[in-house]
């Protein structure tokens, strides 16, 4: 086997473009005289009860990825039950398929993985295994979303809750919280992922059932499977998906406009403060979608939209500096985390706020343009190197208004971002902020 | 072979290569000089260029990505075993060098927005580049002219220096990294593999500009290097053009120093306390060499058995006796000895009873011969956790390295399609419950080295290892 690969200490990025002014060397297909290459060929077909199925084959190795989503995500919460979405997802892991054995075990001992990921407007289940295993573990699968155990309720609320309780210790958690709690107001998306502890603490079987319900929904369903994709496992998925109920699930809930500037602080133990400003910004499917990319690109990103999504094998970060975009919400927030060390934060802020102001205005130069081009291409094409993400980058696709060819669209897009697209949407979204902070507890706190 | 690969006479070379592979014929490569190596894999080219510089090229994945690695043989810690850490300050040096036209490697690969990795093994140095599909000619000339010319001068020596004092104090933090450090410094008795790949701050100081150039000038030699390409590309294409750059002249490629093991490697260690406050213990057992490849196929065999996160025997004997340990291991493959480690680490953890936990694990996982049922149902998630590890182009990239570092390019796992084949899952397939067990009788019945972090007392925190 080979060895494990050095770590090494993390970069963290900085305003880089719009503060370093000096630009580097622009290579290859920078300014779009080279043509960009389109992932691999997919397919998208959709069942009679709705259900979108999109596929993308490579056969480099007999393994297959498949994201399921679900239209029954963070924002679908009912009022006073935050936390109802991971509990769920999670009784749907511990449900027994194969005789005692639990979907997660089944899965297991075929050597794959079986985890789910809340998003804003949907919950995903991700299932990798090898490709001859996957038809009767895509089945195993529909058993347990169809037939979630609930008397395994109690147990999964206890080790919820615990998460919730060690999440609100989190400053990156709780300054992106308080934003969601802004931005999201109104919806379940404005709770944390893992839920209040006061909520988790009344969530009863009956709640999940009803949240599970919404795993049954045909219209919003979307399975997205990649890798070597056989005809005997797109049967298997028609198959299982087929008996969806056709009634589309019930629509998001919409958040609260915002109509005036935000400052949130709170306070953890923490030896140094944190800051997160955010603002509004277009979902994925906006027409401003790529000028935010780039905008992201030239603020620095501090990592990609799994950052701070909530799944069942990833710990949050708790270390964080740079933008983030969340573009699966609607509307999406960019959100710039700064702290964490002893960093001169007043100085960031205005820093940041000069370089917004600087996008905002009329001298943007061509160089600082094709700079955030190339170093958003770079994320969007590098952000789909796994099964995992090919899978979830395909579902978004099938998602679209454009269908498949949509994650061949945004490079382009992206491409295309000219330095008045960038002015626009500055001035349209990054306008009013919500500031939250986290402060170090004093002692008499 | 499930495609085609690009087109026109790239595309007949390809074909022809890989027919002639298939009928057992020696083709003679399309360019001046290179010779078509063993097989490696579908849609695949792999050449020995007239240099010596070994080329694997590779069509892989679904993403418009490629991965672009260059890994070269050379001890970590120099060729007279007195300089560790020099390596890495090398490699450091050679990414941030500035050429007289365009940027260092560093820039170039953040300017095209893609991600450079620079790993060092006791060794083995890798650079790993991943990046869009359409930069990947920019960007393996600006990787090839870095490494395969190395040049270090005042400044990029000073910045490798900045990083590697930079690397040391994280390394020094990380509880894994102390562990298997010291782990193989009571297994080794010297040379590559006793030293830390980091080395310390005093080595550091020691480093001259002179120093370090002349060790890239002895170890990156064409004959001691590899260029792996994978991804969106045209494996002919990429070999040609890696071959048509301008190659240095041959060079003398330099024997790599010995490591002997340690004769008293099982009496333990304890080491200095972290200033974290974290204590752990890591047990290590010397295992089958590289050229052994069914041993050393059955020890990756059993090493995901007792280590696989999700449902190893050790793993579940670790959490049952304490949930908020963190667990790593592995069998590593090496030329000779491989080794197999596990290391445990916690706030709390009470590192005696953990070492009894771990030793009394692996007795009774060798204690008893596995049914065949239950050895058909491990070795088939063994299979599938191994190629979930090699599922990007770049750990297909990395597995190609890592096998040509220990001299076994055609034994790497990377070197396979989607019906199993090639030598390594041919190994595999070869696999019985009675060999694996007897394997892991020959090397973990053995007592193994043992190094225990303890937790000490305030006042002697802040003196690492």
């Amino acid at each position: 086997m080979n060895c494990f690969r050095d770590a090494g200490p993390r970069a963290r990025p900085a305003l880089i473009a719009l503060l370093a002014g000096a630009l580097l060397w622009l290579p290859g297909a920078a300014s779009g005289a080279a043509p960009l290459p389109p992932f691999a060929g997919a397919v998208q077909e959709r069942l009679p009860n709705g259900v979108i199925i999109a596929s993308q084959a490579s056969g480099d190795l007999p393994l297959v990825g498949a994201q399921i989503f679900v239209p029954a995500g963070l924002a679908q919460q009912p009022a006073g039950k935050a936390g109802v979405a991971a509990i769920a997802a999670q009784v749907v892991l511990q449900t027994p398929v194969e005789g005692a054995a639990t979907l997660q075990d089944s899965v297991r001992q075929a050597g794959g993985s079986i985890t789910y990921t809340l998003d804003p407007l949907d919950t995903r289940f991700y299932l990798e295994c090898r490709a001859g295993d996957f038809p009767h573990l895509v089945h195993d699968l529909r058993l347990a979303l169809g037939h979630p155990d609930l008397s395994r309720v109690a147990a999964v609320r206890e080790t919820t809750l615990t998460q919730a309780t060690n999440a609100a210790q989190n400053p990156l958690e709780a300054t992106y919280l308080m934003v969601r709690q802004v931005n999201y107001s109104g919806t379940g998306f404005a709770f944390p992922d893992e839920g209040d502890p006061l909520t988790v603490a009344r969530i009863l079987p009956s709640d999940v059932a009803a949240f599970a319900a919404g795993y049954q929904h045909a219209n919003g369903t979307i399975v997205a499977i990649v890798g070597l994709v056989t005809p005997a496992a797109l049967d298997a998925v028609r198959r299982e998906f087929g008996t969806f109920t056709p009634e589309p699930a019930p629509p998001a809930p919409s958040p609260a406009a915002i109509a005036r500037l935000h400052q949130v602080v709170a306070h953890r133990q923490v030896p140094a403060p944190w800051v997160a400003i955010a603002y509004q910004a277009p979902n994925q499917y906006s027409t401003d979608f790529a000028a935010m990319l780039v905008i992201e690109a030239l603020l620095g990103s501090g990592g990609d939209i799994h950052a701070f999504t909530f799944t069942s094998d990833t710990p949050l970060p708790d270390d964080y500096v740079g933008a983030y975009y969340q573009y699966e919400a609607q509307p999406g927030s960019m959100i710039v985390f700064m702290g964490g060390e002893s960093a001169n934060l007043d100085q960031s802020v205005r820093d940041l706020e000069t370089g917004i102001a600087r996008l905002r205005g009329e001298n943007l130069s061509p160089q600082l343009i094709e700079e955030g081009k190339k170093l958003a291409l770079g994320a969007y094409y590098l952000s789909a190197d796994t099964l995992r993400d090919q899978a979830w980058l395909l579902g978004r696709s099938a998602a679209s208004p454009q269908g498949i060819t949509f994650e061949n669209l945004v490079p382009q897009r992206i491409l295309a971002v000219s330095a008045a697209d960038i002015q626009r949407v500055a001035r349209r979204y990054l306008t009013r902020e919500t500031i939250a902070i986290v402060l170090p507890r004093q002692e008499s706190q | 072979m499930r495609r085609s690969v690009g087109g026109g006479l790239a595309a007949l070379f390809f074909c022809w290569a890989v027919l002639c592979a298939a009928l057992g014929i020696a083709p003679r490569a399309a360019w001046a000089g290179a010779a078509v190596i063993g097989d490696v894999g579908p849609q695949t080219v792999g050449t020995q260029l007239a240099s010596g510089l070994t080329v694997v090229a590779r069509k892989s994945g679904a993403a418009p990505l490629a991965a672009l690695e260059f890994w070269v043989r050379c001890p970590a810690n120099g060729y007279d075993g007195m300089q560790p850490g020099i390596a890495r300050l090398a490699a450091f040096a050679l990414a941030d060098h500035k050429p007289p036209v365009g940027p260092s490697l560093r820039d170039a690969v953040r300017a095209a927005g893609g991600r450079l990795g620079i790993s060092v093994y006791p060794e083995a140095t890798q650079f790993s580049v991943v990046a869009p599909a359409y930069d990947m000619s920019n960007l393996l000339s600006a990787l090839l002219g870095a490494v395969l010319h190395p040049a270090i001068d005042q400044a990029s020596f000073e910045s490798g220096r900045t990083r590697l004092a930079a690397v040391q104090v994280a390394a020094e933090e990380g509880v894994d990294q102390v562990l298997r450090d010291a782990l193989f410094a009571q297994l080794f008795s010297a040379g590559p593999l006793h030293d830390s790949t980091y080395g310390n701050p005093i080595s550091l100081r020691a480093m001259t500009l002179n120093a370090v150039a002349g060790f890239t000038t002895t170890a990156y030699v064409p004959g001691n290097e590899i260029v792996v390409v994978t991804g969106a590309i045209d494996p002919a294409s990429v070999s040609q053009r890696v071959a048509q750059f301008g190659m240095p002249s041959g060079g003398r490629v330099p024997a790599m120093p010995a490591s002997p093991q340690n004769q008293q490697a099982a009496a333990p260690r304890a080491l200095h306390p972290l200033a974290t406050g974290v204590t752990g213990i890591a047990l290590g057992w010397t295992g089958p060499p590289i050229s052994d490849e069914r041993a050393a196929t059955a020890m990756d065999f059993w090493s995901d058995y007792l280590t696989d996160p999700d449902s190893g025997v050790l793993v579940r004997a670790v959490r049952t006796a304490d949930d908020g340990a963190a667990f790593s291991g592995q069998f590593i493959t090496l030329r000779n000895p491989g080794v197999f480690f596990v290391a445990v680490s916690g706030q709390r953890l009470d590192t005696t009873a953990m070492a009894g936990v771990l030793r009394a694990a692996v007795a009774n996982s060798v204690g008893h011969r596995m049914s065949d049922a239950q050895f058909v149902q491990a070795r088939d998630a063994f299979v599938t956790h191994l190629l979930r590890t090699m599922q990007t182009d770049e750990a297909l990239a990395d597995n190609y390295g890592w096998y040509f570092a220990q001299g076994a390019l055609s034994y790497s796992p990377s070197a396979t399609g989607p019906d199993l084949s090639g030598d390594y899952f041919a190994r595999v397939a070869s696999l019985t419950p009675d060999y694996v067990l007897s394997v892991a009788k020959r090397y973990l019945m053995a007592a193994p080295s043992v190094v225990i972090l303890p937790a000490g007392d305030q006042s002697s925190r802040g003196v690492s290892q």
